[in-house]
């Protein structure tokens, strides 16, 4: 993003978070891919001989190697140290201690986020409070001293993403009037009022209505047809309509205003009996097809 | 809702209720109450406390504090000792603090209602 407005250049703007499934996952592969090309090179070891002695059984190997799998992931998670050396990766602290001494403490634990800045450097503005982080990180939960301001707790209503599929958010763009990026020219998008559309930050179209696309494309999420925590936003410095549906952004609910009126009124909060909730819903129903 | 009838998944499902992140926050104007909402609002503030996290919604009236007392109080909430949870007695932690006489503070927050910090009822004496 460009840093033409300071409040751009805050940390939670561009910020994706790692989350456990993805470094997980990354530790498996890393540990099972060299638990097979361990158990290749023994076997290989062992057929290379001219003459053995006895017949070869591959299981052998198998149970010398004392589960590389199983205590690799162990030693992982009990240190925190995740080393990685296929996407050379060398973090310490991954895994925190979820202290049980109190509900409280095992709540706040569960909310907490670090931060990947070094605390070694006496500059404050990672450690200041953002106003692009309102509602979403808590601006009095922080701990004194060294780590003060950088590890940070979610608010209460805060939802951290998982990863969606891309293929059904780009078919969603061109159906909504993008141009397939394929087919453009460079007269085209360097033409007065293109506006790319980025999914995920990889251009794929073309629009020259971008107002019209994020309007069109917010219907569509609020009707159900795609995951709730698909994003859209237009920056007009980048001449860009950005989606976003990848894992590790923080999201939190707002109620929608629609021509200056809260969608959610009072029948909404006194639904009490079953008839009442169907009539709702079929209000709801009429009024919201398009 | 109040009946428990419909819940805020069937506010997000029927669009009454949307998620956004920060990028798609620079793109809305969000009031704060509903007497706030002019023509260019575009959302609406569920409830003005979920700014706050789950430890600092324990605070009463935070908004009366120094806000490095809330800071502070943050760190010392986590070291309170009550009930731990509905399965304390069954657990094979090897170290455990009980409260023998667990007691209902005066003054609860509606974070501590939503958080089910009541319901394993272990605030000493709060206020």
């Amino acid at each position: 993003m460009s840093g033409t407005n300071d409040w751009n250049c805050s940390p939670l703007f561009k910020q994706t978070n790692p989350r456990a499934g993805q470094l997980l996952s990354l530790l498996f592969e890393d540990l099972f891919k060299r638990f097979n090309t361990e158990l290749k090179n023994s076997i290989e070891d062992a057929t290379k001989k001219q003459n053995r002695t006895s017949q070869f059984d591959a299981l052998t190997p198998l149970q010398n190697h004392s589960d590389p799998i199983t205590n690799g992931m162990v030693r992982a998670i009990s240190t925190g140290n995740w080393n990685i050396q296929r996407f050379r990766m060398a973090r310490a602290g991954v895994t925190h201690m979820l202290s049980r001494l109190s509900y409280i403490a095992a709540l706040g634990t569960m909310t907490r986020i670090s931060s990947q800045f070094e605390k070694s450097r006496k500059i404050s503005g990672p450690r200041a409070l953002q106003p692009s982080s309102f509602g979403m990180l808590c601006p009095a939960d922080t701990p004194e001293g060294e780590l003060c301001g950088l590890t940070k707790n979610l608010a209460l209503m805060t939802h951290i993403t998982t990863d969606s599929e891309e293929g059904p958010i780009r078919r969603c763009a061109f159906m909504l009037g993008a141009e397939d990026i394929s087919l453009i020219s460079g007269r085209e998008l360097n033409a007065h009022g293109a506006y790319g559309v980025y999914v995920n930050g990889t251009i794929v179209g073309l629009t020259r209505f971008p107002a019209k696309f994020v309007k069109d494309f917010r219907n569509l999420r609020r009707s159900g047809y795609m995951s709730e925590f698909v994003s859209v936003f237009v920056n007009h410095h980048h001449r860009a309509i950005q989606i976003a549906c990848d894992g590790g952004r923080i999201c939190r609910p707002a109620i929608i205003v629609k021509e200056g009126k809260s969608t959610v009124e009072q029948e909404h909060i006194n639904v009490h009996s079953p008839f009442d909730y169907v009539l709702m819903i079929g209000f709801e129903s009429r009024t919201n097809s398009f | 809702m109040k009946a428990g009838l419909i819940a805020f998944d069937d506010f997000l499902h029927k669009g009454l209720v949307e998620y956004l992140d920060v990028n798609e926050e620079n793109d809305c104007a969000i009031a704060m109450y509903e007497k706030d909402i002019d023509i260019n609002t575009t959302h609406l503030e569920i409830e003005p406390f979920t700014i706050l996290g789950a430890v600092a919604g324990l605070i009463p009236y935070p908004h009366h504090n120094q806000s490095p007392r809330n800071t502070y109080q943050c760190a010392m909430g986590k070291q309170a000792i009550g009930a731990i949870g509905y399965n304390q007695l069954r657990r094979l932690d090897t170290l455990l603090y009980l409260m023998v006489y667990p007691q209902q503070p005066m003054v609860k927050t509606k974070s501590i209602e939503l958080i089910g910090y009541d319901k394993v009822f272990l605030l000493a004496l709060t206020v």
